[in-house]
């Protein structure tokens, strides 16, 4: 589904965010992506979906190999949510703001309608659509960022930190609903216990290198790795210890 | 500032096409601004049309007192101006008074009257469907485009110019306002930051397929009953300024 081929990327200031990392996705996978500030979790999420262009090696995504000409179809099958809710909700309301991506597709009415509330209902936000999505918690706002890019039906899933700011149940409702999609999936997080229930595969970055790939559970019970990579075990494991 | 827009566009009532509100406003604005300099007193019966709508659209009058006190000090120097330069004495009822006195309380009066109606078209209209009247005035897309993402960044700019208000405040409270000393590092990280935020926000438009060409703007359809309330209040500030001269 995904190739990434010892891609590299640098910011226009020299920092060097991403060094030769390469890696693959099966259909279906959940993968998440940990490691320690700065290590570039967003910035390889960002090259995933092309919003940054790697300097050099290959992103091949549903055969497709990632290019300007390629972009458009790409971001087609690749939902994208934002570590900050406020910068992907910009309409006045929530409805607005999940048809925009319909709208520029040039769907009828009745059928963004339809897309639109299917979206909002399988994350549970029907309830606010028509509410102005700057007047919403962080919680709603985080759920309908999702269906924002859900009504889009995306064959793949990228977010960016998606438990961010979320209260206990908020956090545990956003769990129910990753671990319900069965889309490809790859999340960004530092929270570790949501990668524990969520991912069956994890990849830990450290500045900007791939330094663990494989199971979940063999890196987040391997403490001395993780204490090395500015990472703690799982709170649900620091009990057992 | 935005809550009280947002609680304004809450409570709105959608009665008047946005076209109509679009062609009487500039029309409105167009014959106050005709009208000549002395003419202070055929002004006055043109303020009941802002003032109905505002009673109509129970609008926010601290809002649109804070909006009247912004713009009063490019128009209270250019009205000064005048005093300067008009020596002549006219008649005022019964009175004899200096010319440029009365020019100035006309040019007041003419910005009070211009900034209230486009206060009321923006607080009852939302800035989307302007956008889509604009275009059925064959205005090109691509200038529409431009008003809707600047007026989405004068509201990312503002709520950055809030946050950034409130830090300072909380670590200055023996101050009133900003110091002149902080203004410039306050003001380059405003803009830094707007800049990068509306970045964002535009990678979130594109990667939900948002392109100029095919941006969706909702155009209204215009009905007879509205075209004639259009072209009845039009023609009725036509004659106004036609017959007062």
């Amino acid at each position: 589904m995904i190739n990434v081929s010892n891609i590299c990327y640098t910011y226009p200031d020299s920092h060097e965010a991403i060094r030769e990392v390469s890696f693959s996705v099966q259909q279906g996978e959940c993968i998440g992506i940990i490691g320690a500030n700065g290590a570039g979790k967003s910035t390889l999420l960002k090259l995933l979906v092309g919003l940054y262009m790697p300097q050099s090696g290959h992103i091949v995504i549903d055969n497709m190999h990632m290019s300007k000409q390629t972009l458009r179809h790409i971001r087609r099958i690749v939902g994208f949510t934002f570590q900050q809710a406020d910068d992907q909700l910009f309409m006045p309301t929530v409805y607005d703001d999940v048809a925009f991506a319909l709208r520029n597709k040039g769907m009828n009415e009745n059928e963004v309608e339809q897309r639109v509330i299917n979206a909002l209902t399988l994350v549970g936000a029907i309830h606010v659509k028509d509410r102005p999505p700057y007047r919403l918690s962080e919680g709603e706002k985080r759920l309908v960022t999702l269906a924002t890019v859900l009504a889009m039906e995306p064959k793949i899933l990228l977010m960016d930190e998606p438990t961010a700011a979320l209260d206990p149940r908020a956090r545990r409702t956003l769990i129910h609903l990753v671990q319900s999609l069965s889309h490809t999936k790859i999340i960004t997080t530092h929270d570790l216990d949501f990668v524990l229930e969520c991912c069956e595969r994890t990849i830990v970055l450290a500045n900007g290198t791939i330094a663990y790939d494989g199971p979940t559970e063999t890196v987040l019970t391997n403490e001395p790795f993780l204490h090395e990579h500015h990472l703690e075990l799982p709170l649900m494991l620091q009990g057992k210890k | 500032m935005i809550d009280v827009h947002v609680s304004n566009m809450k409570e709105r009532r959608h009665d008047v096409h946005p076209l109509s509100m679009l062609i009487i406003t500039f029309t409105y604005i167009f014959v106050v601004a005709s009208f000549h300099t002395y003419a202070f007193i055929e002004l006055v019966p043109l303020s009941v049309y802002p003032i109905t709508m505002i009673v109509f659209y129970r609008l926010s009058i601290r809002h649109i007192k804070r909006v009247l006190l912004a713009s009063l000090p490019f128009i209270t120097v250019i009205g000064a101006s005048q005093l300067f330069f008009i020596h002549e004495h006219v008649s005022f009822f019964h009175w004899r008074i200096e010319a440029g006195w009365l020019v100035f309380a006309t040019l007041l009066v003419k910005n009070t009257l211009a900034v209230l109606a486009a206060t009321v078209l923006f607080l009852t209209t939302p800035i989307e469907q302007l956008a889509g009247a604009l275009l059925s005035l064959r205005i090109p897309r691509l200038l529409v485009i431009q008003l809707l993402l600047t007026h989405r960044y004068i509201f990312l700019l503002l709520e950055e110019a809030k946050r950034l208000r409130q830090a300072y405040m909380l670590r200055a409270s023996q101050h009133r306002a900003i110091q002149l000393s902080v203004w410039g590092s306050l003001v380059g990280h405003l803009l830094l930051r707007t800049f990068e935020r509306a970045e964002r926000v535009y990678e979130a438009m594109t990667l939900r397929g948002f392109s100029i060409q095919r941006m969706h703007i909702k155009i209204e359809r215009w009905t007879t009953k509205e075209r004639i309330y259009t072209y009845v209040t039009v023609i009725l500030f036509i004659v106004y300024r036609l017959v007062v001269i």
